[in-house]
């Protein structure tokens, strides 16, 4: 398991619950270790494949959750370590959410379920943190991340993401540049 | 009149949101009636609007939103089946007859005529229920359903939702059955279609990974055995894909009435009330436009899980006296329901739990977020039933009462919600008379076949090509998403053969999870029919045949036809076009002979019209007429079940049934671009004697296995069994009982002549089947197994017409949709 600092969120103390993180939610990836396969990547590439984009190399894919509520730091490690990640097979990074976009070696995409649309793995996500001992959060969401590999116009990913990997009805899809 | 005199009133803001307004209703001409629903997604014709303001003036004043929602819930083509039970002038190729009611007159009748005993209710819950097994004891709940709309739109959660609805039918069925099979069958245009798609469709490769994750994420987390389905591909459905979701459950039988008394407390139990799923009924009863988003929603497998188990507990304590499930309408049609069967109802909306507290009353009232429930509970009993839901963490809340005004009442808060007479809900709704046409295609008129011998094509190609066709290949990646063997009880599976992956024709289910020991080893088969092919010559003919597979699918792996239930779903476009209600018409006539004929009623069924979208050219694209039979019997002793893979070398093989020249609507036709032959005719008296014959000789365990020759006749049935069971098989085509005189080995080979089944019979038994099958109309033996694994097949000349290895054929079979879902 390891924790990424560049995208370690620093503003919140590890013991104090700050009114900025009350209010802010904290953002968790979680994605298989390196030498794990990925099928849900190889389904994403074949399909960003099939959709005319020869040029993706390869795409690692992760998940995400987005907690808000009285939470520390130190919670947040606790739950995405106990909780959301599992050691043996995948490794965890709490995100800042102003991390700056460094060189664009691959491109990384943020799928969610608009917020008109129930999440239905919010009620699980809150339980286990009461289960677990820590304070209930407020919200919680889960989302999917892709790391797509490949010289690919922006706008030609997020369109094909629209039409096979993300429904635009109910999902709403942001790319950017990404380490 | 200008809509703009429909403000709310000039009340205080909470009690405002409550009693918002139709003013001016009652002053509204019939364009601007028609006008509010369209902008309301009503979906309420202008007889129907002008029905409702009548009423309304009766009462002396405007509606609420809440009541015209209600209204156009209930009055929804989903909800009411308005084709289905509208009188119908119906001109069948110039003669005019009237149909009073186009259910009671074709499907209902058939099960009205044949007053089977063991039917124990049908058509009037929500799931048709059959008596099961020997001690009296037991029911079986069956349904399907379809979420075509949805799943249009956003597959995952639509299919999802789908099965999540259709158990929850299931659930509902009676005082509440345990699900212990699920099934799914999913019409999708060509995985392989990369063709040009109006703006916002998904590309059909697309819509079925989605619709297949859907099932598996939510059918998995169940706990129900999802071993029974389909897929069929053809190019009608790539804008439109059709998804269908059935469940089977057993109950006591005590438990298959309820009855809700006045004074009984109104409960909703299970998932909390949302925005999502809003105008989820009316948006069924109208052409996909991809401006109902607010009906799109994802499922909560879990809350249903918990609801399911707290239920069922709670059916046991006899905690409650009703149950309904909240479909499409949400609480409108579940409490509306509820009402009609009581007498009335007055519920607080105010006391539903809710997911968001921005929810306006109407909304609340009609919001389909997915797993809730409604109950009837008498007073005394809310603590024990508050007890048994909590203890499976499944929220419940009292939203009102039973009453016996004959009026349905909603409030909010002590503000006024809605407030109707249930006898206008229930016979307000005016039906018009709707015209059909049916004009026989010269396809289906056709006498004689057209079909020139091959045309070169050697008949192992087209073998090859049958094999690999997306309608005939391996099913594997799919079926494998999916959890069949939880609850242990799934006898006969959907794959079969030495390596488990060779094509059932049914499933065979020992529910001893939900009956314990007293029903020893009484379980049930369920199977499906569908070919729309045939259905784009001659629905009548369709129906037929559809009911014919699903029997003989039936009969493949044991189970007594004589008790068999049907389940109906009929998928249509719009029937406001007469010539695609006249072919509605004329498969709902052959749904009603095939019933009669086959003696098999029909419990319980669904209709989804209105399957149409805007192609890329902007005209509007339906759907081919389809019609999915889906077919349960009993399997007195699931240990003498059969399945279709070949079990040994030496044993002689016997096909059952007549071959034709049926090649109109066949994949051979399809595959060869050959028109004009004739389309499988079925005669159910001669199919249910050799039905009966053969079930009697799997009896006395004469026949080692058995597969139904549908897509692609006897080459692909004999093919499959031979790589299913690792045997080669040798036919000699000149044995085949035919019907006229055959010299091609095309038909005879890719025929799809109906009530065909292939059996294996053990060698040294033979003698015994030959007497056990007497009756038979037409068995004749038509080759060996042999332990070279070839399908050799000798023709009329004697000559080789093939020799091909089966690995091969198994190898072609299994790639075309492994590698397209890839």
């Amino acid at each position: 398991m390891s924790v990424a600092p560049a995208t370690l969120s620093s503003g919140a103390s590890h013991s104090a619950v700050s009114p900025r993180a009350a209010a802010v939610p904290y953002r968790v990836e979680v994605g298989l270790k390196r030498d794990m396969p990925d099928p849900e990547g190889a389904r994403a590439l074949s399909l960003l494949r099939a959709a005319g984009l020869s040029a993706v190399k390869e795409v690692r894919s992760a998940k995400i959750y987005s907690v808000r509520g009285p939470l520390t730091l130190s919670h947040v490690h606790q739950a995405a370590k106990e909780l959301l990640c599992d050691a043996v097979t995948e490794e965890y990074k709490i995100l800042s959410p102003q991390a700056p976009p460094s060189a664009a070696r691959r491109t990384r995409v943020e799928v969610w379920l608009r917020p008109e649309v129930s999440d239905p793995a919010e009620d699980s996500i809150l339980l286990a943190f009461e289960c677990a001992g820590l304070p209930k959060p407020a919200a919680a969401r889960q989302g999917a991340v892709y790391y797509v590999e490949g010289r690919v116009a922006q706008a030609a990913l997020e369109k094909a993401f629209a039409r096979w990997l993300a429904n635009p009805l109910i999902c709403r899809l942001s790319a950017a540049p990404s380490a | 009149m200008k809509s703009s005199v429909l403000t709310p009133s000039a009340v205080p803001p909470r009690a405002a949101a409550a009693q918002r307004m139709a003013e001016g209703f009652l002053r509204l001409s019939a364009r601007g009636l028609s006008e509010l629903s369209r902008r309301s997604l009503w979906s309420l014709s202008g007889q129907e609007l002008l029905a409702a303001q009548a009423y309304f003036k009766k009462e002396g004043r405007d509606p609420t939103w809440a009541e015209m929602e209600t209204v156009a819930q209930y009055w929804s083509e989903h909800c009411r089946h308005k084709t289905f039970n509208s009188p119908i002038a119906y001109s069948d190729n110039g003669r005019t007859r009237r149909i009073k009611s186009l259910f009671a007159e074709t499907v209902a009748k058939a099960t009205r005529d044949l007053k089977k005993p063991w039917c124990l209710s049908t058509f009037k819950d929500n799931a048709g229920i059959v008596s099961f097994g020997k001690s009296g004891k037991w029911a079986l709940a069956l349904k399907a359903e379809t979420h075509n709309h949805p799943c249009a739109l956003e597959p995952y959660g639509g299919a999802a939702t789908g099965l999540g609805g259709v158990v929850r039918d299931v659930l509902a069925a009676g005082l509440g059955a345990k699900p212990v099979l699920a099934t799914d069958v999913f019409c999708f245009g060509r995985p392989d279609d990369r063709g040009p798609l109006p703006e916002g469709a998904l590309p059909p490769l697309r819509g079925l990974l989605s619709a297949v994750a859907g099932v598996g994420d939510y059918g998995n987390r169940l706990g129900i055995p999802l071993a029974g389905g389909g897929l069929w591909f053809e190019d009608g459905y790539r804008l439109t894909p059709l998804v269908f979701a059935g469940c089977a459950g057993i109950l006591p039988r005590w438990a298959a009435g309820k009855k809700a008394l006045p004074g009984d407390l109104i409960v909703a139990a299970g998932g909390r009330t949302g925005k999502d799923g809003i105008h989820g009924a009316t948006f069924s009863s109208a052409e996909l436009n991809g401006s109902a988003h607010a009906a799109l929603q994802i499922g909560h497998a879990i809350n249903e899980k918990k609801l399911l188990d707290a239920l069922l507990r709670a059916r046991d304590e006899k905690l409650y006296r009703f149950v309904t499930d909240c479909g499409a309408g949400g609480f409108s049609c579940a409490v509306t329901e509820l009402a009609q069967a009581a007498g009335g109802a007055r519920v607080d909306m105010e006391k539903a739990p809710l997911k968001t507290g921005d929810l306006e009353p109407w909304e609340i009232w009609l919001s389909e977020s997915q797993e809730r429930m409604v109950l009837a509970v008498p007073p005394s009993s809310l603590r024990a039933l508050e007890k048994v839901f909590a203890a499976a963490s499944c929220e419940t809340a009292v939203l009102g009462e039973i009453t016996r005004g004959g009026r349905i009442t909603v409030e909010h808060g002590g503000a006024r919600v809605a407030d109707l007479s249930l006898d206008f809900l229930e016979n307000g709704l005016p039906l018009a008379e709707r015209k059909a046409v049916w004009k026989t295609p010269k396809a289906a008129k056709a006498a004689k076949p057209s079909f020139k011998s091959g045309a070169g094509t050697r008949c192992a190609d087209i073998l090859a090509r049958a094999l690999a066709h997306p309608n005939v290949c391996s099913r594997e990646s799919v079926v494998r998403r999916y959890d069949y063997e939880v609850q242990a009880g799934t006898v006969i599976k959907p794959l079969q053969g030495v390596k488990h992956d060779g094509p059932g024709d049914a499933c065979v289910i020992w529910p001893r999870a939900a009956v314990g020991e007293s029903e020893g080893f009484s379980g049930f088969a369920l199977a499906h029919g569908l070919n729309p092919s045939y259905g784009k010559i001659d629905p009548y003919w369709m129906a037929m045949a559809c009911v014919d597979e699903a029997l003989r699918n039936l009969v493949c792996v044991g189970a007594d036809i004589s008790q068999t239930a049907l389940l109906d779903n009929f998928c249509w476009g719009s029937p406001d076009n007469p010539e695609i209600l006249g072919s509605l018409v004329r498969a709902a006539l052959g749904c009603y002979d095939a019933a009669k004929g086959f003696e098999a009623p029909f419990v319980s069924g669904k209709d989804s019209l209105f399957n149409e979208a805007k192609g890329a050219s902007g005209k509007n694209v339906a759907v081919p007429g389809t019609l999915l039979i889906t077919a349960a019997a009993p399997v007195r002793d699931v240990r003498k079940s059969v399945t279709m893979d070949v079990k040994a070398p030496g044993n002689p093989l016997y096909l059952l049934g007549w071959t034709s020249a049926d090649l109109a609507g066949s994949l051979c036709a399809e595959i060869l671009g050959v028109e004009g032959a004739g389309l499988p005719r079925v005669e159910p008296a001669a199919a249910l004697k050799g039905f009966r014959a053969v079930l009697a000789a799997m009896d006395k365990g004469l026949v080692l296995s058995a597969h139904d020759l549908s897509e692609g006749g006897l080459a692909v049935a004999a093919a499959e069994m031979a790589f299913s069971g690792e045997f080669g098989l040798r036919l000699d085509l000149d044995a085949i009982a035919c019907k006229g005189v055959i010299y091609s080995p095309e038909f005879l080979l890719f025929s799809e002549s109906p009530s065909r089944i292939l059996l294996e019979v053990p060698a040294d038994r033979e003698a015994e089947f030959v007497r056990a099958t007497k009756s038979a109309p037409a068995l004749r033996c038509v080759g060996r197994t042999i332990a070279n694994p070839v399908l050799k097949v000798k023709g009329l000349d004697g000559l080789s017409v093939m020799e091909e290895p089966i690995s091969a054929l198994k190898a072609g079979w299994q790639k075309t949709l492994s590698e397209a879902l890839a």
